[in-house]
C-alpha cells in the first residue's frame, strides 16, 4: 500500500468509524458518516418540500458545516497517522492499516459506543445501529 | 308547564329534598339521567390529555394505538405497546388496575393530515422525500416536521392534499369519543372529543358534546391563543344550532419560557378587561401536573417553598430537552402559583383577572395510555423520550426529569359530559400527581369548627360557603375567612394498598403594597419529615392517617387586600418510577460496575429516588369589596 493510499484508507476508516460530537439540535457523538447521511437527508427533504423556515435553514446550515469541519479534521488526523506508517515498507503498512481497521471496525461493531439520540432504536448504538 | 313547575316544587317540599342549587349542571344532552346522580357530587378521575397515533411525535416513536383502544385502555382493558415485532406483535402489555371514569384523546392536531398521508400507502404524496424520512428516519422526522412552520411542498400548492387528509384522523377521534361514550343509566364512562394545539405554548381544547368544528384548529393557522380562542369562538360557539362549547387547558407552563402566562398583547400592550375575562373564561382550568413535570412552583423561583422540591423539570424550555446547551433555570413566571398572584394584580391594574383557573393534572401519555400513572411498572412516556420502535433497549426508558403524570379529578354529580363539563367550568376540579386521594375544600365566612365531624359536611360546604374554583362572596363584616378541607387516602387495591397521608396545607397568596405575598400554612398532619422508605426494597416503613380534615380561619387576614388561597395534601414517601426501575435492573450506585451504559441517570443525585405524591386543590379567590 503506497503512503498515499494509506493516507485515505485511513481518513475513510476515522469519516466512518470515529466517534466526533456534532449537534442536530440533540448532541450525538457518532461518525462523520452519520452526520453526512442525515445532512443529505435533510438536503433533500429541503430541496423537494421548499422552504421550511428558521429551523430547516440551521439546520442545514448546521449539518453541512460540521460535515465540512469533520471532512478537514480527518484528514488532518488521516495525515498525522499516515506519517506514523510512512517509515513501514508497503506490504508492512498495507498489514498494519488492515489489522487496525479491523480492530477498530469490529470494536465498534459489538460495542456501542456511539450516541445517538436521534435513533429511532436506542440512545446507544454500535457501527450497525448508526444506520438503523 | 307552569303546573309541572308548581308540581315539582310541591314535591319537592313534600318530601323535604332541597331545592336544586343555583349552580346545577344544564342538562343538555338526550340521554337518560345516570342511575347514581347526587346533588352532594362526586369525585370523578379521569385523564385529559392523551396521545395516539395520530400524533407525530408518538406516531415516529413507535405509538400505534388507535383513540378506541386509548378509551378500552382507558375502561380497564390491557393494551399492547411498542417495541413490535415483524409481525406486529408488542413487546410489552399494559392494564390499569382501576378504570377511569372519564377520558379525552387530545392529539396534537398540527401535521394530522401529513402524518396520515406519509403512513397510508397510496395516498398522494406518500412517496415524497419527507414521507420516506418519516417512515424511515422517524426521529429525524419529528425534529424536521416539528421544526417546520411552512407548509409541506408534498400536501400539494393549494395545501388540499394534506388539508383533505387531516379530516381522516379528527373524524376518527370524534368517532372513538362517540362509540366509547357510556350513555346507559349506568355511567361507567365518559369521553370529551378534544385535541392538542401545540404552538408557542401548548393547550388542549375539550369540547362539551359531539358537536364540534369540523376541523381542529392547530397552530400553524392559528399561531397565538387570540386566533386559537377566535376560530373555536366562530366555528364552535358561533354555530348556535350546534350546542357547541369549548374549554382550553394550558399545560408545561414549566418548560414554556415564560410564555404561558403573560399579561401583554403580541403588540405589547396590556390586557384590558374584557380580554383578561375572555381568557378567564375560555381558560377556567390549567393543567398543573403531568409526565413532563409538575408546573405549580420551582424553589428558587418566587418561592422558597421546599416542597415545591416535587418533579420539577430542571430546564425552562421543552426545546431544552433536546438543545442541552440552551437549558436555563425557570423563571418564577413559568410557574401557576407565581401566575395565581399576577391574576390579582391584574384584577387591581384592569379590574380583570385573567388567570382565575382551577387545577387539573392528567398524564399526557404519548402510548395512547389514559391514566397510566403508577410509579411501579412504569413502561415510558413514547413521546420526548426513548425511542421504541423495533427492540427494547437496555436503558433507562425515560428521561430521568419526567414521571408517570397525574390525574384530573371533578366533583360532579353524575358521570355524564354534561355533569363533567360543567364541573370544569366551575373549577370544582383538582389535580393529583396519581393517586386517587379524594380532596374537598369549601371556604365561607362562618364555616362552623366543628364541621369535620359533622355527618353534613357537604351540605353545609354548599349552603354556607363555595366549593373549590369559587369566590368568596362580598363579606358583611370584616371577619377573616374559613376553610373547612378533608382530604381522603386513595383507597388502592389488593394489590396496590394506596399510601396513607402526612400532611395537608393551605398556600395563600395575597397583594400587599403592589406585591404578591405568599404563605404556607400547616393546617393539619404532621409537618415533621414523612415517614420513610427503603430505597432498596421499596418498602414503606413510619406511620400516617388514613383522613385528613380541618376547618381554618386565616390569621392574617385583612380585608383590603385581594388573596387567593388552595389546599395541598401530600402522602407518605414512596419510591420514585425511576428508583423501581433502577432496582429492577440490578443498578447499584456503590458498585460501579453495574451502572450500564445509558442507565447512568439512575445515580444522578441531583434526582430524588422517592417521591412523595399529592393533590392540589383548585382555588378560591377573596376579592375586597369596592
Amino acid at each position: 500500500m503506497s503512503p498515499r493510499a494509506a493516507k485515505w484508507s485511513l481518513w475513510l476508516l476515522l469519516y466512518c468509524t470515529a466517534p466526533v460530537p456534532y449537534t442536530l439540535g440533540p448532541i450525538e457523538t457518532a461518525p462523520p458518516l452519520r452526520l453526512t447521511l442525515f445532512s443529505t437527508l435533510i438536503l433533500g427533504a429541503r430541496l423537494s418540500e421548499g422552504p421550511g423556515g428558521w429551523v430547516w435553514s440551521a439546520l442545514l446550515a448546521l449539518g453541512i458545516a460540521q460535515c465540512l469541519f469533520y471532512v478537514a479534521f480527518t484528514y488532518a488526523v488521516a495525515i498525522f497517522l499516515a506519517r506514523i506508517f510512512a517509515r513501514m515498507d508497503d506490504a508492512g503498512r498495507l498489514r498494519a492499516i488492515v489489522a487496525g481497521a479491523i480492530v477498530v471496525v469490529g470494536l465498534v461493531s459489538l460495542v456501542p459506543v456511539y450516541e445517538t439520540p436521534i435513533s429511532s432504536v436506542a440512545m446507544h448504538s454500535t457501527l450497525l445501529g448508526i444506520f438503523h | 308547564m307552569i303546573g309541572r313547575t308548581l308540581l315539582a316544587l310541591a314535591v319537592a317540599v313534600g318530601c323535604g329534598l332541597p331545592a336544586a342549587r343555583a349552580d346545577a349542571f344544564e342538562r343538555r344532552e338526550k340521554r337518560p339521567p345516570c342511575a347514581d346522580y347526587t346533588e352532594l357530587r362526586r369525585p370523578y378521575f379521569g385523564d385529559l390529555h392523551v396521545h395516539t397515533r395520530y400524533s407525530l411525535d408518538a406516531n415516529t416513536q413507535g405509538t400505534r394505538t388507535t383513540p378506541a383502544q386509548a378509551y378500552d385502555f382507558a375502561r380497564g382493558r390491557a393494551l399492547g405497546i411498542q417495541p413490535w415485532d415483524d409481525q406486529g406483535r408488542p413487546a410489552r402489555t399494559v392494564q390499569l388496575e382501576r378504570p377511569l371514569d372519564f377520558a379525552a384523546v387530545t392529539d396534537h392536531s398540527e401535521y394530522f393530515g401529513e402524518a396520515t398521508i406519509c403512513s397510508t400507502p397510496g395516498m398522494a404524496g406518500y412517496d415524497s422525500w419527507m414521507c420516506r424520512i418519516f417512515r424511515g428516519w422517524p426521529r429525524l422526522a419529528f425534529f424536521l416536521m416539528n421544526g417546520r412552520r411552512t407548509p409541506f411542498g408534498f400536501c400539494g400548492e393549494d395545501q388540499s392534499l394534506c388539508t383533505d387528509a387531516d379530516a381522516l384522523p379528527w373524524q376518527d377521534m370524534r368517532d372513538a369519543a362517540e362509540a366509547a361514550y357510556d350513555k346507559t343509566r349506568s355511567c361507567e364512562f365518559t369521553t370529551f372529543v378534544g385535541y392538542e394545539w401545540t404552538g408557542y405554548t401548548h393547550r388542549n381544547v375539550i369540547f362539551r358534546s359531539k358537536h364540534t368544528p369540523h376541523f381542529a384548529p392547530s397552530s400553524i393557522e392559528y399561531p397565538h391563543e387570540n386566533d386559537l380562542w377566535g376560530a373555536l369562538d366562530e366555528t364552535c360557539r358561533g354555530d348556535v344550532a350546534s350546542d357547541c362549547d369549548f374549554v382550553v387547558i394550558p399545560h408545561n407552563s414549566n418548560v414554556s419560557s415564560s410564555t404561558t402566562f403573560h399579561t401583554e398583547n403580541p403588540d405589547g400592550t396590556p390586557l384590558d378587561a374584557e380580554q383578561a375575562r375572555r381568557r378567564a373564561a375560555n381558560e377556567p382550568l390549567v393543567e398543573i401536573m403531568q409526565h413532563k413535570g409538575s408546573s405549580e412552583c420551582f424553589r428558587g423561583a418566587g418561592t422558597e417553598d421546599e416542597l415545591c422540591d416535587f418533579e420539577n423539570i430542571p430546564y425552562d424550555d421543552l426545546g431544552a430537552r433536546f438543545a442541552t446547551w440552551m437549558r436555563k433555570k425557570p423563571d418564577a413566571v413559568n410557574f401557576v402559583r407565581t401566575a395565581l398572584g399576577i391574576g390579582l394584580l391584574e384584577q387591581g391594574r384592569s379590574g380583570a383577572n385573567p388567570f382565575h383557573f382551577g387545577f387539573i393534572g392528567s398524564t399526557d401519555t404519548h402510548l395512547g395510555a389514559p391514566g397510566l400513572t403508577d410509579e411501579v411498572g412504569y413502561p415510558g412516556h413514547g413521546g420526548a423520550g426513548v425511542p421504541l420502535r423495533t427492540e427494547l433497549p437496555d436503558v433507562l426508558l425515560d428521561p430521568i426529569e419526567f414521571n408517570p403524570g397525574g390525574l384530573a379529578v371533578l366533583w360532579a354529580e353524575e358521570n355524564s359530559r354534561d355533569a363533567l363539563f360543567a364541573a370544569m367550568q366551575r373549577r370544582e376540579a383538582y389535580a393529583t400527581s396519581g393517586p386517587r386521594i379524594r380532596l374537598r375544600l369549601f371556604g365561607g365566612w362562618d364555616l362552623p369548627e366543628e364541621l369535620c365531624n359533622a355527618a353534613d359536611f357537604v351540605e353545609v360546604g354548599y349552603r354556607d360557603g363555595v366549593p373549590m374554583g369559587g369566590d368568596l362572596p362580598v363579606a358583611q363584616q370584616a371577619a377573616a375567612p374559613t376553610f373547612a378541607v378533608r382530604a381522603v387516602k386513595d383507597a388502592g387495591t389488593d394489590r396496590s394498598p394506596g399510601v396513607r397521608l402526612r400532611r395537608l396545607q393551605i398556600i395563600k397568596l395575597w397583594v400587599a403594597a403592589g406585591e404578591v405575598r405568599e404563605r404556607v400554612f400547616d393546617v393539619a398532619g404532621s409537618a415533621d419529615e414523612p415517614a420513610g422508605v427503603d430505597t432498596a426494597s421499596c418498602e414503606p416503613s413510619g406511620d400516617g392517617v388514613d383522613q385528613l380534615c380541618t376547618v381554618w380561619r386565616d390569621p392574617e387576614f385583612d380585608p383590603r387586600a385581594a388573596a387567593v388561597y388552595y389546599a395541598r395534601v401530600l402522602q407518605n414517601t414512596t419510591c420514585r418510577w425511576s428508583t423501581q426501575v433502577c432496582n429492577a435492573a440490578g443498578i447499584d450506585c456503590d458498585r460501579t460496575e453495574t451502572i450500564r451504559p445509558g442507565w447512568e441517570d439512575c445515580c444522578d443525585s441531583t434526582f430524588p429516588k422517592v417521591v412523595q405524591e399529592r393533590a392540589w386543590s383548585s382555588p378560591i379567590w377573596y376579592t375586597p369589596p369596592g
